[in-house]
C-alpha cells in the first residue's frame, strides 16, 4: 500500500507547503480510529490427519468404505524351547564326572516328573570318560552307552590298558554329540554299562586296580529335537505385554464410545503339542487410572484359548490360530469405550493341557510360540464432551495501539462433530484474565447424519467474537500465555453413533477486523 | 493598459513599447477538485492540524489537486518596427495528481468499511518542475500579428504515473476478509523519489540541486504560435502554448507492479498434522503485493499543451468588453473556462477589469486584475477568482499573477486583462 502512497504524501505535502506554515513539524495529524480487517489464517485437515499427530503408536488403516481405522500393536509375547530344554539341562549332569561303579549304571531321566521322552537328538554336546589303572594291572576295558546311539549305534569304548599311565580315556578327544539320539529306555532312564577283563580273559573286580572309572557330559549340549510327552508346566513368560494407545492421552476429559473395537489376539506356534493359552491378567487402564479386565465367556476367567499346534509329520512348520475380542464375545466394547490409556496383558501357556500322557509331542529347537495383539479402533462411534487442551505464550507488546478486535471464524464441516472451543487469556500464574467467548463456545457444528451414522452434508458456521476497548487493554498488559480448551461431541451430543471417514473435511478460517488509535 | 505579461499567453503580442522588461512576475493557479484546503487544515491555538476525517468526509468519489505555479524570473521584449523579439526565464512547476476516495479512506480510515467491495485505490501523479529559457519571435502588421516562441525546458524533477497503467483495485472478501489486491501500476520519476521496499523509501520534494538548473540530461523543448487580427474596436487573439515535452533521463527511476495477489493469511493446515507451518508462502504473495521493478528507463512528460482563443470589443475609449475560451489539455486531465470581461481605463497610469469565469463546472468565480504605471514602472495584479485570493482555503480555484516590468517607448495603449 506504501508504493500506492507515496504520490498522495507528496501532494499533501505540497498542499500544505503552498499554506502560512513556518514549520511542518507542528502540523499535527489526526483522524479517528482506523478499523481494519484482514485474514488471520485458514486450515484444513481430516480427522485422519489429525490422527497421524495424535497417534503416534497407532496405524491408521482406511476401510474401502473409508471408514478409519486405528491400529495398535501390541508387544509380542514369545517363548522358545528353550523353556523345555533348560528344564532337562537342569537335570541332567552336564559338566561333572558321574562315577561308573557298577557294570549297570541306571541314570534317571524323567526329570521334570512329568516329561516322557520318546527320543532326543542332539545337536551339539561331547562325551568323554576316564578311569584309572594300578601299575601292575593290565586290563581290556569296554565302556557302553545303550541309549546314546550314533548313526543308530550305541556310544560304545574298548580299552586295552595297562597299569603305570596316570589316567586313561578320552578327555584329550572327547565323543562329539552332533547327531547322536537320546533314546531312553522304557522307563525313561539311560543305561551306562561296562566291563573290565584281565589279559587272560577273566573278570577285573572293579576297586582292585581299576579305579575312578567315569564319564563326562559336557555342559555344551544343546537338544535339536524332543518327541514324547511334554508334560504340563505352564510355559511363564518373564515380561508381560502392553498396548500404548496414546491418541486417548491427547485429551484430557469426557467419554467416547467405541461402536465395533476389536483386539484381536494371533498365536503363532511351532510347538508339536497341544497348547492353551492362560491369562494371568488382561485388562485396560483408562486415562483415569481405572482398570478394567477384559472378560470373554466363550474363553472362561483365564482366557483359555487352545492354540493350532504341528502334527508330528509337520515338524519345523508352525501353525496360527487367531481369536477375536469382539462385543459379541467380551466385554472389549464397553472397557475400550472409557477412554484407553492401555491395554496390558500377561499371556503364558499351558502345555497339554488335558494332560492326556499318550498323546505324544515333539519340540524343535527352533519350536516357538509367539502371542501378538492388535487394538482396533474403527472411528464409528458416540463422543460426548470429549476435550483436549493446550497452552502457548502470548505477547501483546506490539498491539498496544489496538483499541478492540473482533475475531471472525468460519467452518465448513463434513465431519459428524461438533467442536465446542474456549479461549483463557492466562497469567503466568494461570489465573484467567478473561476469556474469548462467555462460554464454551461451538465454532464447528456437526454435519447431519443418516440413520447409519453417515454424514450427509456439510455443515457451516459463522462464530464472532468481539473483545472491545477495556478488555482488549486488560488482556493486553495482564495476559501471558492463551489455553485453549476444545471439546468434541458427535452429532446429538453424544447420543448417536456415527462414522467418520477418511475424505471428510474440516475447513477453518480466521480472519480479524482490529481498530487502532 | 498594455501589459507585457500578455506576451506570456500570446507570443504575437508585443504591445506598443519598445521595450518591455519584465523584472519578475509570479502566476499561480490551483485548482481542486473534491476536498480544499480548507477541509484539511484546521488551526486550534498555534497548532495546524491536519483533519484526516474531515477531509475524507468533504471528498468527492474522485477528487483531484492541479497546481500551476511560473515564476517568471526576467522577461525582456524588444520592439524593432513589425518585429518583436523576446527573450525570457522562468521557473516553472505544473502538478496535477488525482485520487480516488476510496484511497485516503482504506489507507487512514482502514478497510473494514469496503467489506465484500472492491475499491479502486489508484491513483495518478503528473509532476514537472522545470526551467524555460525562452525565445520570441513575432511580426506585427496593423491588422494583425503573428508570432512564436522556442522553449528550451529543463526538467529539475518529474514523477509520472503511466496513463495506461495506474490502476490498482482492492477487494475486502467477507468470509475472512481476505484480501484481493489487482495493480497495475507505473510510477516514473527522476529526482522524486527512491524506492528500495515498503519500509525504505525517500521522497524528495524539494529539488536536491536548487531550483536554477539550466543544463543537464532532462531536457526538452516546447513552442508556442500565437496570432491577433484588430478589426477597429474589434479584436481577436489566438494561441496555443506548451506544444512539447521534457524527456528525463537524469536519475530516471520508473517503478511498476502488475499482477492480482490474494493474500488468505498463512494456512497451518500442517501445524494441525504435527509439522512445520510454512509461512513463508504467505509472506512471499505479501511480498509480491509490494514488489517493485525498478528500470532506468529514460521518461517523457509532456507540458500540459494550451490553447487561447479570445474577442474584445471597445465600447468607448476607455470600456472595453470582451470573452475568452481557455482550455488546458494534460494526459490526466484538461481544463476548460469561458470569460466575460469587462476593462475601464483610468487615464494612461490605470486600469482595472472585473471578470466573470466558468472554470469546468464551477460558475463562482469573480475576478479582478487592476494595473498601475508609475512612469516606467508598470506594476499589475489579476486573479479569476477573487474569493480564492482573499480567503484561499474556501475556494475551489485559486488563482493570481502578479509583476513588475519596466516599460520605455509607449507607443499606443492597450487593455490589461486577457
Amino acid at each position: 500500500m506504501k508504493f500506492y502512497i507515496l504520490p498522495f504524501l507528496a501532494v499533501i505535502l505540497l498542499a500544505v507547503s503552498c499554506q502560512k506554515i513556518s514549520n511542518l513539524d507542528d502540523i499535527e495529524i489526526v483522524s479517528s480510529d482506523a478499523e481494519f480487517a484482514v485474514p488471520l489464517l485458514s486450515a484444513e485437515f481430516t480427522l485422519q490427519k489429525l490422527l497421524d499427530n495424535f497417534g503416534e503408536l497407532a496405524v491408521i488403516t482406511i476401510d474401502p468404505d473409508g471408514t478409519i481405522r486405528l491400529t495398535y500393536d501390541g508387544e509380542i509375547l514369545s517363548q522358545g524351547a528353550d523353556v523345555i530344554t533348560s528344564a532337562i539341562n537342569d537335570v541332567l549332569p552336564l559338566g561333572f564326572p558321574v562315577p561308573v561303579t557298577e557294570n549297570e549304571l541306571l541314570l534317571p531321566f524323567s526329570i521334570p516328573a512329568e516329561y516322557e521322552f520318546d527320543f532326543i537328538s542332539l545337536k551339539a554336546g561331547s562325551l568323554v570318560y576316564a578311569f584309572t589303572l594300578a601299575p601292575e594291572d593290565e586290563i581290556d576295558l569296554v565302556l557302553t552307552f545303550p541309549n546314546f546311539l550314533i548313526d543308530g549305534e550305541p556310544i560304545e569304548y574298548t580299552v586295552s590298558a595297562v597299569g603305570g599311565q596316570p589316567f586313561y580315556g578320552n578327555t584329550l578327544a572327547p565323543t562329539d554329540l552332533a547327531g547322536a539320539v537320546i533314546d531312553p529306555e522304557a522307563d525313561g532312564s539311560l543305561r551306562v554299562l561296562y566291563t573290565a577283563t584281565n589279559a587272560d580273559g577273566s573278570n577285573f573286580e572293579f576297586g582292585s586296580g581299576l579305579r575312578n572309572l567315569a564319564f563326562t557330559i559336557q555342559d555344551n549340549l544343546e537338544f535339536d529335537y524332543l518327541e514324547g510327552y511334554l508334560g504340563g508346566e505352564v510355559f511363564d513368560n518373564d515380561t508381560p505385554g502392553e498396548i500404548v494407545i496414546d491418541f486417548f492421552g491427547e485429551f484430557t476429559r469426557g467419554d467416547v464410545w467405541f461402536q465395533e473395537p476389536t483386539i484381536t489376539m494371533t498365536i503363532d506356534n511351532s510347538f508339536g503339542m497341544p497348547v492353551s493359552s492362560q491369562a494371568e491378567y488382561f485388562e485396560v487402564v483408562t486415562v483415569d487410572g481405572e482398570v478394567l479386565p477384559l472378560r470373554s465367556d466363550e474363553l472362561g476367567p483365564d482366557l483359555e484359548l487352545d492354540f493350532n499346534y504341528p502334527g508330528l509329520d509337520e515338524v519345523g512348520e508352525s501353525k496360527q490360530t487367531t481369536y477375536v475380542f469382539n462385543k459379541d464375545n467380551s466385554n472389549i466394547d464397553s472397557i475400550l469405550g472409557s477412554s484407553p490409556a492401555f491395554i496390558r496383558y500377561d499371556v503364558n501357556a499351558l502345555p497339554n493341557p488335558d494332560q492326556d500322557t499318550d498323546l505324544r509331542g515333539f519340540i524343535s529347537c527352533e519350536s516357538e510360540y509367539s502371542v501378538n495383539l492388535k487394538a482396533d479402533l474403527p472411528i464409528y462411534g458416540r463422543a460426548s464432551n470429549f476435550g483436549a487442551q493446550d497452552t502457548f505464550d502470548l505477547n501483546f507488546n506490539d498491539y498496544k495501539d489496538v483499541k478492540s478486535v473482533e475475531f471472525k471464524i468460519v467452518t465448513e464441516n463434513q465431519l459428524p462433530l461438533d467442536i465446542g472451543m474456549q479461549i483463557y487469556f492466562v497469567k503466568n500464574d494461570n489465573s484467567i484474565v478473561d476469556s474469548l467467548f462467555a462460554d464454551v463456545t461451538t465454532v464447528i457444528s456437526s454435519a447431519d447424519v443418516d440413520g447409519e451414522g453417515n454424514a450427509t452434508n456439510s455443515s457451516k458456521e459463522e462464530t464472532f467474537a468481539p473483545i472491545d476497548a477495556e478488555r482488549f487493554q486488560k488482556i493486553a498488559t495482564e495476559a501471558n500465555k492463551v489455553f485453549v480448551s476444545t471439546a468434541f461431541s458427535t452429532t446429538g451430543n453424544g447420543t448417536i453413533p456415527v462414522k467418520v471417514l477418511a475424505d471428510q473435511k474440516v475447513e477453518v478460517r480466521m480472519g480479524l477486523k482490529v481498530v487502532r488509535e | 493598459m498594455d501589459v507585457w505579461q500578455q506576451n506570456l499567453t500570446n507570443p504575437a503580442h508585443f504591445g506598443k513599447n519598445k521595450v518591455n522588461v519584465g523584472l519578475g512576475s509570479i502566476y499561480s493557479n490551483t485548482v481542486i477538485e473534491g476536498v480544499t484546503i480548507d477541509d484539511i487544515l484546521r488551526i486550534e491555538g498555534e497548532q495546524t492540524i491536519i483533519d484526516i476525517d474531515a477531509a475524507i468526509a468533504n471528498m468527492n468519489d474522485q477528487n483531484s489537486l492541479d497546481q500551476y505555479l511560473s515564476i517568471e524570473t526576467l522577461n525582456i521584449g524588444l520592439n524593432f518596427g513589425k518585429i518583436g523579439v523576446s527573450l525570457s526565464h522562468a521557473i516553472k512547476l505544473d502538478a496535477f495528481y488525482e485520487y480516488p476516495k476510496a484511497f485516503p479512506q482504506t489507507v487512514f480510515q482502514g478497510n473494514a468499511q469496503f467489506i465484500g467491495q472492491t475499491v479502486e485505490i489508484g491513483s495518478s501523479i503528473n509532476l514537472n518542475t522545470y526551467n524555460e529559457l525562452a525565445l520570441g519571435l513575432a511580426y506585427q502588421e496593423e491588422k494583425f500579428s503573428i508570432g512564436g516562441r522556442v522553449k528550451l525546458l529543463t526538467g529539475i524533477n518529474g514523477a509520472r504515473t503511466n496513463p495506461d497503467r495506474n490502476s490498482a483495485s482492492l477487494f475486502t472478501d467477507d468470509d475472512i476478509y481476505q484480501l484481493t489486491l489487482n495493480a497495475d501500476y507505473e510510477l516514473q520519476t527522476s529526482g522524486f523519489l527512491n524506492y528500495t521496499d515498503i519500509s525504505d523509501f525517500e521522497l524528495q520534494i524539494a529539488p536536491e540541486d536548487g531550483v536554477f538548473k539550466l543544463g543537464g540530461e532532462n531536457s526538452g523543448l516546447a513552442f508556442d504560435l500565437g496570432a491577433k487580427v484588430n478589426l477597429g474596436k474589434l479584436h481577436f487573439s489566438a494561441s496555443v502554448l506548451d506544444i512539447g515535452n521534457i524527456e528525463y533521463k537524469e536519475n530516471s527511476k520508473i517503478y511498476s507492479t502488475s499482477g492480482s495477489y490474494l493474500y488468505e493469511g498463512p494456512d497451518i493446515s500442517q501445524a494441525l498434522s504435527g509439522e512445520d507451518v510454512d509461512f513463508q508462502s504467505s509472506l512471499d504473495t505479501l511480498q509480491k503485493i509490494f514488489e517493485v521493478t525498478e528500470t532506468n528507463d529514460a521518461f517523457t512528460v509532456n507540458l500540459a499543451p494550451q490553447a487561447y482563443l479570445s474577442a474584445k470589443y471597445d465600447v468607448s475609449e476607455k470600456f472595453t468588453v470582451g470573452a475568452l475560451y481557455y482550455g488546458r489539455f494534460s494526459d490526466n486531465n484538461s481544463k476548460t473556462v469561458i470569460a466575460l470581461s469587462g476593462q475601464m481605463k483610468f487615464g494612461k497610469v490605470a486600469s482595472a477589469g472585473l471578470t466573470y469565469s466558468i472554470i469546468d463546472d464551477k460558475f463562482t468565480n469573480v475576478g479582478l486584475n487592476g494595473a498601475v504605471k508609475l512612469g516606467p514602472v508598470q506594476i499589475f495584479a489579476l486573479t479569476d477568482n477573487l474569493i480564492g485570493v482573499v480567503s484561499q482555503k474556501d475556494g475551489d480555484v485559486i488563482n493570481f499573477r502578479a509583476g513588475l516590468n519596466l516599460v520605455f517607448g509607449d507607443k499606443k495603449e492597450v487593455t490589461a486583462g486577457e
